[in-house]
């Protein structure tokens, strides 16, 4: 079976996508490239067909390893180190750059590679199976959606990358073999954001947007019809293209180590990365790297100016993670011409008035070779020697803070309140709000280095979700693993080959584990009593944004009030925030506090739940300046004596034993001053049931002291 | 025992459903649809009418993948290319086929899984054919999308899209075509789809249940002849499903000859700039519609009408995943206002009175 990839030189536009990737591909050390943008810009596309224009490499031939001939024997796979000690030298072949991709849905053995049952089966081999990370050796590793790739594996690809080597234990063997690769990964930010350990990973980062310009969007549509139509065709007519492409990389490739670096270049870079104030000596590395191997490209053998920009460019995006450089870059630069000269392309003037404007701050510039080079040497050492030990990660520089539209959102957000009542002629603007809200919330998630996606329970069963792993069954064996069966038997065998048919002893049975990702029940108990309507109303805010997050992971999310005498349900478990919102405006406030009855509604719907869905996590957030003041056994009676009050928390702690039983996560959010009454202590009192809460049922409290919706949000999700 | 539909020409009303399937069939590559719209709309009655509509197409004789006999070699399965080594390939004609994706599918049933007992007994690699295996060259439904693991959804897009089904599990790995139109359904207040996902089919149609009270009564009346004599009921449309056979088979032979004119590319790129949509997929996606009706209306250019069937199409599952903060029943009025300016734009091109495409520069 055989696919066409949609030709590289087919490709309109998105040139700094296309750039980065044969960067990459001329100098590997680079380290990869993240993409980042929207769905339908042509991402996965890009990446596909930049395997059409890899040039050859030289490997030992038969190796799945891609083992380099040339390599020290100790960079060698363990076969072609065996083969090297018999035979005294490894036969070579060619064959070109490998692209793996990486599914979602991988698993570790996938990955890492396993025992080859086959093998074993049909001849009583012990032989290993190369991974992934095997065949991509040399080669490019691809991540579509790398930000929604499972920690554990992550860890994984992490470990090679950093190592350069994969290191197989499993039952039976273990392996180790190189494992170099360009990272490449592709993400939408919107479905969630990279922990920073990964997207150090990547050398560069290049945001993609998809064309606004209709003209453009119109050629890129034939060509993909075209391409759709027939595409061997199109392959073929391209083919030209794409080997002279080849060649140039091929050519790029090799002449990259005689490309001069003029020496004051490394002055340049290191300027332009203490003004944006980064303090990683890394990212002058990967500028001096781009730079040259942009060179190459061009079949240079000098950095021009063009290479400076483009370095810049393609690795500070990374860093800032901003739009500081793409303010003063954005539209100046068109590298068509790189891969294939435009002539209509004139703004070579704007082009360079940024490096300008750097360079003229540097005494001597960039073509004064040694006229005033001496003061920014001096300046430089001093740079370099301060900088030195900053090898280490960088805190991530984000900047947005004061600058992002997001923020304005927030900060009316924050300013207006808003009523519960006046809910209904500003759904549409609300909705925007918890985007703004969200948006936030990313970035600050981004600083605290804080996944959400990690922290949620991950749930093993024995039918739903992914194979991850096995075990021995308990009872009839249902869903086999048979892999993990037949390895345990032939272990057992230890070698010796199998006859055929195989008959395997019940002892040697595993059954498969899967795993999945538990949606969260949320369950909502909001204090609607007098003292506490205000934070109430702007509590909407928070169930809305926290709703809006659930929504995606298919959360559910339910809302129960107490006011007066008696607690409500106002939303059953659903998952729909048109219903929410529908509801979230009846709510009004009263003058009673009967926390008792809504926590026991709580653990009502709590039961009932887990009838339905047995998987799903609950959590209970309670909303409530805990001054709880109406029993349950005497609804009618509002506690007045401190008799009352006491039963009051005999009553709670009893309460919330049960939500501890139920086995429900409880989170309580509450003022730090709050209700008063001067007749008695009623700060002992409340404080003793929060006290209950923390200690019984193990619940977070968050105290609060000015009701900030946006750290709200923040430290809740964090809970989750 | 045989299933009887309900006949798809009987189904009143649900028009843009109606044409978005039919429309897939004509053209497969237009990447499927998405039903959306509450508890007895008829979704699913649409979906499974369907079947008696499909048209015939040519397998090869004991295909498990129904290879196409007329594929380039290296697009059959490998089974099917053992076979062209010794001989041509034995064909047989048969319908194409609906397979249904249940709700609680796992990995394995979908993808398919390894032939244990083939292993065992002779130490082969094999494969049990899962549902994408049974679907190629015809249609997948997933009743209550929204509800399905996320990686299950994703592996069904991915083999959609490429067309074909990589298994790679247990130290195996194998490779079957798997071409397939997916026709997904979701009560939207169930749950909503991943952006990302809702993208990449090709069309959503929103369903609504009439609210006139005639038509609602029309239609009470003909399920209740249907499910009093199905059998008479299905001969007395016979003859409205003959014709529309037809021209499903017709509009699938001409479908490539459509000729699409320059200005509508250009036409479809403003239209989605405009709506905010960054996905290239919506333009491509949009000029495959426009076409596939051109050639289910027997035209032989795509023209403006085609444009406005498609734009209905298209566009609201796309609008919504691009424009965060737009209420449902903007998103209508929205496309509409957009489309019909844009008309407004290009009008002197469409008869022919400007005879170029405003400044067009050939794709070179």
């Amino acid at each position: 079976m055989k696919t066409f990839n949609f030709p590289f030189t087919c490709i309109l536009g998105q040139d700094y996508m296309k750039l980065g990737l044969l960067l990459n591909v001329i100098d590997p050390q680079i380290g990869g490239v993240l993409l980042e943008g929207k769905q339908g810009t042509g991402k996965s596309t890009t990446v596909r067909s930049v395997a059409d224009v890899l040039p050859d490499i030289e490997v030992v031939q038969g190796c799945p390893n891609n083992c380099n001939p040339l390599a020290p024997p100790n960079e060698l796979c363990p076969a072609c180190q065996a083969r090297l000690k018999k035979e005294g030298k490894l036969p070579t072949s060619h064959k070109p750059v490998p692209v793996v991709n990486l599914p979602l849905g991988v698993t570790e053995e996938m990955i890492s590679g396993s025992l080859n049952v086959e093998a074993l089966v049909t001849r009583g081999d012990y032989e290993y199976t190369p991974g992934l990370l095997a065949k991509a050796h040399r080669g490019i590793l691809y991540i579509d959606e790398v930000n929604l790739l499972p920690a554990h594996l992550v860890n994984l690809l992490l470990d090679a990358a950093s190592t350069g080597v994969n290191i197989v234990e499993r039952e039976g063997f273990s392996i180790s073999h190189p494992a170099r690769f360009i990272l490449v990964g592709s993400m939408n930010l919107e479905e969630g954001d990279l922990r920073p350990q990964i997207s150090d990973r990547f050398g560069l980062k290049v945001d993609i947007h998809a064309p606004t310009d209709p003209k453009m969007r119109a050629k890129i549509t034939r060509a993909v019809f075209e391409f759709q139509e027939h595409p061997a065709k199109v392959v073929a007519r391209e083919r030209g293209k794409i080997e002279t492409l080849r060649a140039q990389l091929q050519e790029a490739r090799q002449h990259l180590d005689s490309v001069e670096i003029p020496p004051n270049l490394y002055m340049i870079f290191s300027r332009i990365v203490t003004e944006l104030e980064l303090p990683s000596q890394r990212f002058e590395m990967k500028l001096v790297r781009c730079a040259r191997a942009h060179a190459a490209l061009q079949g240079r053998l000098k950095i021009n100016e063009d290479d400076t920009v483009i370095a810049t460019y393609l690795v500070l995006e990374l860093a800032l993670s901003t739009d500081r450089i793409k303010d003063i870059l954005e539209n100046r630069i068109n590298v068509t011409e790189i891969i294939e000269p435009d002539p209509s392309c004139t703004d070579k003037e704007s082009l360079y008035s940024f490096i300008q404007s750097i360079m003229a701050k540097i005494p001597g510039g960039p073509n004064a070779d040694g006229t005033g080079a001496e003061d920014p040497n001096n300046e430089n050492g001093e740079q370099s020697g301060e900088s030195t030990p900053e090898l280490i990660i960088p805190p991530q520089p984000i900047d947005i803070d004061d600058s992002t539209p997001d923020l304005t959102d927030l900060n009316r957000l924050k300013d207006e309140k808003i009523s519960i009542g006046d809910l209904a002629p500003i759904e549409a603007e609300f909705q925007k709000r918890i985007t703004g809200v969200l948006k936030k919330f990313q970035s600050d998630r981004n600083k605290n280095d804080f996944s959400g996606r990690g922290r949620r329970t991950r749930i093993t069963s024995d039918q739903k979700g992914h194979y991850v792993a096995y075990r021995r069954p308990v009872g009839a064996p249902k869903n086999i693993a048979f892999d993990a069966t037949l390895r345990e038997y032939l272990i057992k065998q230890g070698g010796r080959g199998v006859q055929l048919p195989v008959r395997i002893p019940t002892e040697d049975i595993r059954v498969k584990i899967f795993q999945f990702k538990a949606p969260i029940s949320m369950f909502f108990i909001l204090d609607a009593s007098g003292s506490m309507r205000q934070v109430i109303q702007q509590m909407a805010d928070v169930i809305l944004a926290m709703q809006a997050e659930g929504y995606k992971k298919k959360d559910k999310f339910s809302l129960i009030v107490f006011r007066g005498m008696r607690a409500h349900v106002l939303i059953r478990p659903t998952i729909n925030l048109n219903i929410a919102l529908r509801n979230i405006r009846s709510i009004e406030g009263d003058s009673c506090t009967p926390m008792a009855k809504g926590l026991r509604k709580a653990i009502e719907l709590v039961k009932l739940e887990k009838h339905k869905d047995k998987d799903r996590a609950p959590v209970i957030i309670v909303c409530s300046d805990c001054g709880a003041n109406v029993s349950e056994r005497c609804p009618n009676l509002i506690a007045g004596v401190e008799e009352d009050y006491k039963a009051i928390v005999d009553e709670l702690r009893e309460i919330t034993r049960q939500v501890a039983r139920v086995g429900s996560k409880l989170v309580v959010i509450t003022p730090k001053k709050g209700w008063t009454t001067n007749a008695f202590d009623a700060v002992a009192i409340t404080r003793s049931i929060k006290n209950n809460f923390a200690h019984i049922a193990g619940a977070e409290v968050f105290e609060y002291e000015n009701w900030d919706p946006k750290s709200m949000v923040i430290s809740l999700k964090q809970e989750l | 025992m045989k299933n009887i539909n309900f006949p798809f020409t009987a189904i009143l009303g649900q028009d843009a459903m109606k044409r978005a399937l039919l429309l897939n069939v004509i053209d497969p590559k237009i990447g499927g649809v998405l039903l959306t719209g509450q508890q007895g709309t008829g979704k699913s009655t649409a979906v499974r009418s369907l079947v008696d509509l499909l048209p015939e197409i040519e397998v090869t004789a004991g295909c498990r993948f129904a290879c196409n006999p007329n594929a380039e070699p290296e697009k059959l399965c490998n089974e099917c290319q053992q076979r062209l080594a010794k001989g041509p390939l034995a064909r047989e004609s048969r319908k194409m086929r609906i397979i249904d994706l249940p709700l609680g599918a796992t990995e394995d049933m979908v993808t398919g899984s390894l032939d244990i007992e083939k292993v065992l007994k002779e130490g082969l690699k094999s494969l049990h054919a899962g549902l994408l295996a049974k679907a190629n060259r015809g249609i997948l439904y997933v009743d209550e999308v929204n509800l399905l693991q996320d990686h299950l959804v994703d592996l069904l897009l991915d083999s959609a899209a490429s067309g074909l089904n990589v298994i790679e599990r247990e130290g195996v790995s194998l490779v079957h075509p798997a071409s397939f139109i997916l026709v997904g359904s979701m009560n939207p207040e169930e749950g909503e789809l991943r952006p990302q996902i809702s993208d990449r089919f090709g069309l959503e149609v929103g369903i609504f249940a009439p609210k006139d009270p005639v038509v609602r009564a029309e239609i009470t009346k003909a399920v209740l002849a249907f499910q009093a004599d199905s059998k008479n009921f299905v001969e007395k449309s016979a003859p409205a499903m003959d014709e529309l056979r037809t021209r499903i088979a017709r509009a699938r032979e001409t479908v490539i000859g459509v000729t699409i004119p320059d200005y509508i590319y250009q036409m479809v790129s403003q239209i989605v700039v405009d709506l905010g949509i960054h996905s290239q997929r919506a333009d491509i996606t949009f000029v495959r519609c426009a076409r596939a009706n051109a050639a289910f209306e027997g035209r032989d250019a795509v023209s403006e009408e085609d444009l406005e069937t498609a734009v209905d199409l298209v566009f609201r599952h796309r609008l919504r995943a691009f424009d965060e903060s737009i209420l449902p029943e903007q998103i209508e009025a929205k496309i509409h206002e957009i489309f019909n300016r844009i008309k407004k734009t290009f009008s002197g091109f469409a008869d022919g009175s400007a005879e170029q495409a405003p400044a067009h520069t050939a794709s070179k």
